[in-house]
């Protein structure tokens, strides 16, 4: 900061005005350097190599997407300044004028066309963005501010997918590679920051960007740190080594809000966690008459039976005891701010008697034993929640095992059909309903792609209707009404899958500091901000 | 000692032939990376796209075949990852690691034998018992939990050192390291007594045990006769015969500082090789598991060949010809 302040002082008396306003803006408690400990790490720092969120956190400090996306994942201005639907398979989008590259280059509508043409082009890679211009037919500029989509199919949630693809300026030769991204060459985007250094495993170093086209970042320079162990990350806060540290465990959170060194700031995050029941098979593996003989039926595929099983979780419980209070009930797909929340749509409340009538009313007066399945390593306390679902479902009469097993093993079982119920969970990354339901309740399809995380088989066909006639809505009214109408059919009557909670995500920081908490998990340095 | 050496790594290739075998069946057998690696909410054929891509779809012995002609020019294969080689991704961990284990080992080295030293020759003091204790102390202790116990008293307590990290580095023909810096050399302390402090414990029973042995020994009794002064019959004639076992067990207790130093550099978040592989191990990343089980391989193979000729420069006595 000093260096880059004065050395533009062309005389003596400018430098001392330069060192004062730098001593007032210390005794304002303004700050050169951000330092930020975070559990992840990205996997590279070209912004199209790889969708994953501890990727796109690096890519969403150096580089712009066409559309923006705030706190509750909603699309907003951002390179775009608006987008609008001419007919059904025409989008027109309005660019930001005056907005410059990292090397000074002017950005324009050409550099929108390259980092649109570009993803398609690059080398296969396990998370890339290949879906998000899958609907593109062809994208042109007419003049220097406006570029035209041409789409494949209509596509209502076009500007969602247009806020996954970062531009790159269109001089990036088209056979940079991920080793010249990751060393820094080509790293140059319209962000906030620019890059300087990246050590992989020790640090990204970062220093702002000072032409930046919106509000101003607060600090001259940011040093992200991956500090991927728990405890080891909050005793970094605690020793002042870093400023602000993401995914504060429930256990160190109760800590951390009594220091009155530290603030702590949550949100209810995208990721849902759910059960999941074989429920459209006649025979399923880990469902048996509790004298171990085979049933006639599968009890799974008895609405009344998942109802019980729903209403035999006393879901505040689990939050509270079980996660530390890190997480919010849920009786639906997402939480609200996104779309397709439904507002009527509650916790199903914790009713054990209720639960045992309907298991009754259904032919198991009894109960039956099952198994329950679920992953040990992969969400916040996994293992502990299958555990203490497994209770709950043992006081409504059921025999319960419970196994948990490390998520590769679980998640290769689990798509292979060979559980009866099991806990799992999803990130609603796009701010919506549509695909988290469509991945995982939608009638399974290999052909189509539908229901591909459909581990239960649920199949509704009213569902499925309404899911298509979503996707195909060219009304942002129309599709919301038809998300929320999919969730009431698909959680609130079938209980195709058994909501559970939405786990939160907290940030801890040294007291003087804010920041603005994303329901996508980021922590994005030009949102954190000095309290005056 | 050339043609014990060239016997030596023609055994060595064998070895390294079957690890790889054996590495990569195993890692076959873990599970379907596709499952860990691919988004969730991926369509069929995005799958079978990156399925296609990475070969899985092809039968093991193909894989392997493929791997195996790739690795003999030099190409251990990309991660799935990071769509990097993998060599150059372990090499960029590398130096890290090493600094460490090689700060440990020293420290080891320098404290543990003085000390070990010191409390054979005076079996009975107090002092001698204090070592003695600490010692137990350092066997019975798990590694994470003395890390994270020395970060919130020298860190968050006292503050004197940072708690994670490496630190500034400087770059010693290429290399970036953090030895030559205050601020690399507070970086590494912890982490480097936190890794060294379960050698330590174990060089220090050796080095007394072994002193305790060799006091005893005729020929420190004859020097004694003889009116040779202490120090020369500690440092000269006692030191030397301590040191054949504790160097088998310092060079063997190395290769495993460097493998398996994964617990300290993920307390430190220290960017060592061991925090990449864990990472890999969770995504299943298979060609960085591969490759790096295999280096690791290589060196400890490297190390025990260099104990070996240690040995016969320490003991006039060990003949390597002879070895079989």
């Amino acid at each position: 900061m000093k260096n880059t302040r004065c050395s533009l002082a062309p005389g003596r008396a400018p430098l001392f005005l330069a060192a004062a306003l730098s001593l007032l803006g210390s005794a304002l408690g303004a700050q050169a350097t951000l330092k930020v400990g975070l559990a992840t790490e990205p996997a590279s720092l070209d912004p199209q190599f790889s969708t994953t969120g501890a990727t796109q956190q690096a890519s969403q400090q150096l580089f712009d997407t066409i559309i923006g996306r705030d706190k509750n994942l909603q699309p907003e201005p951002s390179l775009a300044l608006s987008w609008t639907q001419v007919d059904p398979l025409t989008w027109e989008i309005k660019l930001r004028p005056g907005v410059k590259f990292h090397d000074g280059k002017d950005f324009g509508s050409a550099d929108v066309v390259y980092s649109v043409n570009r993803i398609p082009r690059l080398p296969e890679s396990p998370s890339s963005y290949k879906r998000n211009v899958a609907a593109i037919k062809d994208c042109v500029a007419v003049d220097p501010l406006t570029v035209r989509f041409t789409l494949k199919s209509p596509s209502p949630q076009f500007p969602l997918d247009l806020s996954f693809i970062y531009v790159l300026p269109r001089d990036t030769p088209s056979d940079a590679t991920v080793e010249d991204f990751n060393k820094g060459k080509y790293v140059v985007g319209t962000g906030p920051f620019k890059f300087v250094e990246w050590v992989r495993g020790d640090r990204l170093v970062l220093e702002r960007n000072r032409g930046y086209w919106g509000r101003k970042p607060a600090f001259d320079k940011v040093i992200f740190r991956p500090i991927t162990n728990d405890p080891s990350r909050v005793a970094a806060l605690l020793a002042g080594d870093v400023d602000i540290i993401d995914q504060v465990s429930p256990v160190d959170q109760e800590r951390l809000r009594k220091d009155a060194r530290i603030s702590v700031l949550s949100v209810p995050a995208a990721t849902m966690m759910y059960i999941h029941m074989d429920s459209n098979r006649d025979a399923t593996p880990f469902v048996r008459a509790k004298d171990g003989s085979v049933l006639a039926k599968n009890p799974l595929k008895d609405p009344r039976v998942r109802e019980a099983l729903s209403l035999s979780i006393n879901r505040a419980a689990l939050v509270q005891r079980v996660l530390g209070g890190a997480a919010v009930p849920a009786g639906q797909f997402v939480p609200e701010g996104m779309v397709g929340w439904a507002p009527e749509l509650k916790p199903d409340a914790y009713d054990p008697e209720r639960a045992k009538k309907l298991l009754a009313e259904a032919g198991y007066p009894e109960g039956f034993s099952m198994t329950i399945h679920g992953p040990n390593d992969r969400y916040l306390n996994d293992e502990q929640v299958t555990q203490t679902i497994g209770q709950f479902f043992a006081r409504i009469g059921i025999d319960i095992k419970v196994q948990a097993l490390p998520y590769s093993v679980f998640s290769t079982a689990a798509t292979n059909l060979e559980y009866s119920i099991f806990l799992m969970g999803f990130g609603n990354t796009t701010g919506d309903a549509a695909r988290g339901m469509t991945a995982v309740l939608a009638t399974f399809d290999k052909a189509t792609g539908m229901g591909a995380n459909n581990r239960g088989r649920y199949s509704n066909p009213a569902f499925d209707k309404l899911i298509q006639s979503a996707a195909a809505a060219s009304d942002e009214k129309r599709r919301e009404k038809d998300l929320q109408d999919a969730v009431r059919i698909a959680v609130g009557k079938d209980r195709g899958i058994i909501p559970l909670y939405f786990q939160t995500t907290t940030w801890a920081m040294r007291k003087g500091l804010t920041y603005v908490p994303r329901m996508d998990e980021m922590t994005l340095a030009r949102d954190v901000a000095i309290v005056k | 000692m050339s043609v014990f050496i060239a016997r030596r790594l023609l055994q060595s290739i064998a070895l390294v032939l079957v690890m790889s075998m054996l590495v990569f069946l195993g890692v076959f057998a873990i599970g379907d990376p596709i499952n860990t690696l691919v988004h969730p909410d991926a369509t069929e054929a995005e799958r079978q796209a990156i399925v296609e891509h990475f070969g899985l779809d092809r039968p093991l012995y193909e894989q392997y075949g493929r791997f195996l002609a790739n690795a003999a020019r030099g190409d251990l294969g990309r991660s799935f990852r990071f769509d990097e080689p993998t060599l150059s991704l372990i090499a960029q961990r590398v130096p890290a690691t090493l600094e460490l284990a090689f700060a440990a080992l020293l420290l080891t080295v320098l404290v543990g034998i003085p000390l070990g030293l010191y409390a054979g020759l005076h079996p009975d003091a107090a002092s001698s018992k204090l070592i003695l204790g600490v010692s137990a102390f350092g066997f019975s202790v798990p590694t994470f939990w003395l890390g994270l116990m020395m970060v919130m008293v020298f860190s968050v307590r006292l503050g004197w050192l940072p708690s994670s990290g490496r630190g500034a580095t400087v770059e010693l023909l290429g290399v970036p390291v953090s030895f030559l810096t205050w601020d690399g050399l507070k970086h590494m302390l912890l982490p480097a007594i936190n890794l060294a402090f379960f050698k330590l414990s174990l060089i220090i029973r050796l080095a007394r045990a072994g002193t305790q042995e060799v006091v005893m020994s005729d020929y420190v009794k004859y020097a004694r006769a003889k009116g040779l002064r202490p120090w020369r019959i500690v440092f000269v004639h006692v030191l030397k015969n301590v040191l054949v076992p504790i160097t088998t067990v310092l060079g063997l207790e190395f290769g495993r500082t460097i493998a398996f130093a994964v617990v300290t550099e993920t307390i430190f978040a220290w960017p060592g090789m061991g925090k990449l592989v864990i990472d890999s191990i969770n995504v299943l990343d298979r060609p960085v598991i591969v490759a790096y089980l295999l280096l690791i391989v290589v060196m400890f193979i490297a190390i025990n060949l260099v104990v070996d000729i240690l040995y016969s420069v320490l003991d006039p006595r060990v003949d390597l010809e002879a070895q079989r």
